[in-house]
Parts: C-alpha cells; structure tokens; sequence
C-alpha cells in the first residue's frame, strides 16, 4: 500500500482505538447513571438512595398483585428472581401489566423499603407471536413467563 | 486481465465522478421500483394480513416500519463512516460526496425510528419517552449525522469540510455498538434484539417475512436516494469547477 | 385479511391511532425526501445542460 496512505489508515485506525477506550472507561464508570433502573437486589442492600426520585424495575411477583376495590390504589410486589420489594402505586396501570410480567416503576423509596411509585412502565420481551402459538407452547410447558433471552435482572 | 488488475481497474473506476454518474443513473431506475414495490407489499403484509402479537395486540405492526428504520439508522452510518475514511486515505472526493448523501437519508431514518418508536411506546411501555441506555443513545446518533451535515455545508472550504465532517463520522462510529449492545450492558426499558442476534429469530415466521421485504425496502430506499442525490452533487461540483 | 372489515383494519382494537399514524407520517416524510431530491436533481441538470456541462 502507498505508504502515504498506509500512514493515514493508521492513523484513523489509532483514533478510533483512543475513542473506544476513553469512551469505554467513561461509560464503565457511569455505569450505575447508565442503567435506568435500580434492581430489588440493589435495594436490599442499600445501594439506592432513599427520599429521591428513583426507578426500580423487575418482574411482578405472581399472587402478589392486591388492589383496593373502590381506588385506584394497588400494591405488587416486584423482584429480580433473588430478592423482592413491595410497590404502592395509585393510577392506571399499563395495559401491558401483569403477573410475571416486567416492571419499571418510578418513585420514591421509603426508610422501610417500601417504594410509592407515581408511574409504571411496563416491559415487554422481545418475542413475537400470534396467541395461537402462545397457547400451543403453554401446553407444551415450554412456556415461561416474560422468558428474555439478554436477561438483566 | 488477472483478478487483482481487475479489482484494481474496478477500484479506481468508482473515484471517478463520471463513471459514478452514469452507473447511478442506470441503476437508479430498478432500485427504486424495486424499494417501491417492497415497501407497499411489506406494509400491506405487515399491517393487514399478519397476524396480531399475542402480548401486543396489533400496535406491534409499527415494527414495519420501526426495526428497518433503526436498523438503516445504524448501516447507513457505518456506510458513511467507511466512506469517509475511504475518503481520506485516498483522498477521492467522490466517496465524501456519497457520505453527505448517506448522511440525509440517515438521518431521516433515525429521526423516523426515534418517533415510531415513541409512538410505539405509549400504548405498551406507557410512555413516549425514557431516557434508558437504548433511546438516549440513539438519539445521539441523530445529533452524529446532523453534526455531520452542519460541518459538510458550514466550511467554506471543501477540502476542511471533509475532513472535519469525516473524521466526525469516524470517531461517531463508537455509537454504533453502544447503541445495539445498550440493551444487554445496562438495565433498559428497551427490551432485547428480536432479530440481530446470534440466535434464531425470536418472531413467528409469518410475522417476520413482511419485516425482511421491509429491511429490503429501506435499504434500496437507501441506495436510490444516495444514487440519486450523488448524482446532484456530480453536477453541481463541474458547475463550480469553471 | 387478518381483519374482518375495513373498518377494523382502521380502528386495529384501539391501536388504529398510534399504527396509522406512523405509517402516515413515514410515507409522508420519506416520499417528501424523494421528491425534493429528484426536484433538485432536474433543476441542477437544466443547468448543467444549458452551461453545456455534462458527464
């Protein structure tokens, strides 16, 4: 190759590696900012500050779910398949909402870690299918509840 | 003429504006046709005749557009950013020309991603927005290509205009897997990759036939446009050039 | 169809707003693009024709 130009792919090649790197350690130690949500596992152990505006996201406990019958007042617990928090939520709930399905609540944590939420997200996974097929593999019993194949819970 | 001779030959044909410029024109024809026809059948498909998400209902056919947008968000970029290192390694004027048309149609395709997916995200997420590791990201992206653009119009000189804009392409190019990878790396409301895995497809195959016409779709919309705005370019520069 | 009607392939169970919207607006935008680039393109190329300068 025309050294010149072998000179320039270089070069381009070292910047970017430089940008890789610089961008990488930026974002490895931002990492807790990067991450929208803080796990139940997190907040057991304290690493979530109490009294502010914080997300918690994790799977809807099954049979967890209890809601006030003339408000719009319910209560589930959430976890991350090793430890679990109690939510409060008063408001709609996403249409996506429920048991064994994933969360993201918005709001703040109590000294008693219990968390009042004043918004709910749902997460959907990343699988696609007409009902039919979805009934076929519950029959099957290779059905698992909200099943993500990149988990981070 | 040995293999090597004629990839060389080849190599050097595509530097020359003229020879870009009738190629495209020839080709400009049957591509876009082609992205036409795709575009209307995998909608149609898509939108009317597959069936409905057993967990989304039928706000999941915004997939038909959503998926092929952001996922030609993303190429287009790393087109561009190979053209203009293209560019500057060889100093071919022509291939920064492709990297600013590259740049139009990228950027229009993020910003169609970003609002499918907003409007995607109220009826099932709740919200029209969240800055999670996915969306922000993506974003960003679209500030990379308007740089992009801003740089290649604003300098007076050609030759500044491209390198600066280039090597903004270049170190962009960090985005990319950040972009894609942000939802194994960090916790997101954005859920995983349905296709752009090394795993099988994650979608039933009478779902995912329209979403491929669509991908094809996007991407010829893709050449079209760069064959039909190079072309401009061609034009306009032998203008300048008296 | 997937749909039993027209008209359900409009409203889509509640969804009809948000999907049809999208592919409106997607439509639209992208055929704009198309079409100012193809505008641009003849007016350049008038020009070029009458400067007598062409590839």
């Amino acid at each position: 190759m025309h050294p010149l130009r072998r000179k320039r792919l270089m070069l381009i090649i070292y910047i970017m590696l430089i940008i890789a790197i610089v961008v990488g350690l930026i974002l490895y130690a931002l990492r807790q900012n990067i991450n929208l949500f803080y796990t139940p596992t997190q907040i057991i152990n304290n690493e979530a500050p109490k009294g502010v505006n914080i997300r918690v996201g994790g799977l809807v406990e099954v049979g967890s779910f209890k809601r006030e019958s003339d408000s719009l007042k319910s209560e589930f617990s959430v976890t991350d398949t090793e430890e679990s928090i109690v939510i409060s939520y008063e408001g709609i709930l996403p249409d996506l909402f429920r048991e064994g399905q994933g969360i993201v609540a918005k709001g703040q944590l109590t000294p008693e870690n219990r968390f009042i939420a004043d918004e709910v997200l749902a997460k959907h996974d990343e699988n696609y299918m007409p009902p039919e097929v979805k009934e076929a593999l519950e029959a099957k019993g290779y059905w698992q509840h909200d099943q993500q194949s990149q988990s981070t819970y | 003429m040995s293999v090597y001779q004629a990839i060389k030959h080849w190599w050097h044909k595509l530097g020359s504006p003229v020879h870009f410029y009738h190629f495209a024109g020839r080709h400009l024809k049957w591509t876009s046709l082609l992205a036409l026809l795709c575009y209307f059948t995998g909608l149609t498909w898509g939108l009317a005749f597959a069936p409905a998400d057993y967990q989304q209902g039928n706000s999941f056919r915004i997939i038909y557009l959503h998926v092929p947008a952001a996922a030609l968000s993303m190429g287009v970029y790393v087109s561009m950013a190979i053209c203009c290192a293209i560019g500057l390694i060889w100093k071919m004027k022509l291939t920064f020309m492709v990297a600013r048309s590259l740049a139009v149609i990228g950027a229009v395709f993020t910003a169609l991603a970003l609002f499918t997916g907003s409007v995607w995200g109220k009826p099932t997420w709740g919200t029209w927005w969240v800055w999670d590791a996915r969306l922000t990201s993506e974003l960003i992206l679209l500030f990379l290509y308007l740089g992009f653009i801003s740089l290649s119009e604003a300098l007076p000189d050609r030759d500044t205009a491209n390198k600066a804009s280039g090597i903004l392409a270049i170190v962009g190019v960090v985005n990319i897997p950040i972009i894609h990878y942000s939802v194994v790396w960090w916790q997101s409301l954005h859920q995983g990759s349905t296709i752009f895995k090394f795993a099988k497809p994650s979608i039933a195959t009478e779902m995912l036939w329209p979403l491929l016409i669509m991908m094809l779709a996007f991407s010829l919309l893709a050449v079209s446009y760069v064959f039909l705005n190079t072309r401009t370019q061609i034009l306009k520069q032998r203008i300048k050039r008296l | 169809m997937y749909f039993e009607s027209i008209s359900e392939l409009i409203t889509m169970a509640g969804h009809g707003k948000y999907v049809w919207s999208c592919v409106t607006i997607s439509t639209f935008v992208l055929a704009l693009v198309f079409i100012n680039a193809s505008k641009h393109f003849n007016k350049q190329l008038k020009l070029n024709t009458k400067l007598n300068n062409l590839p």
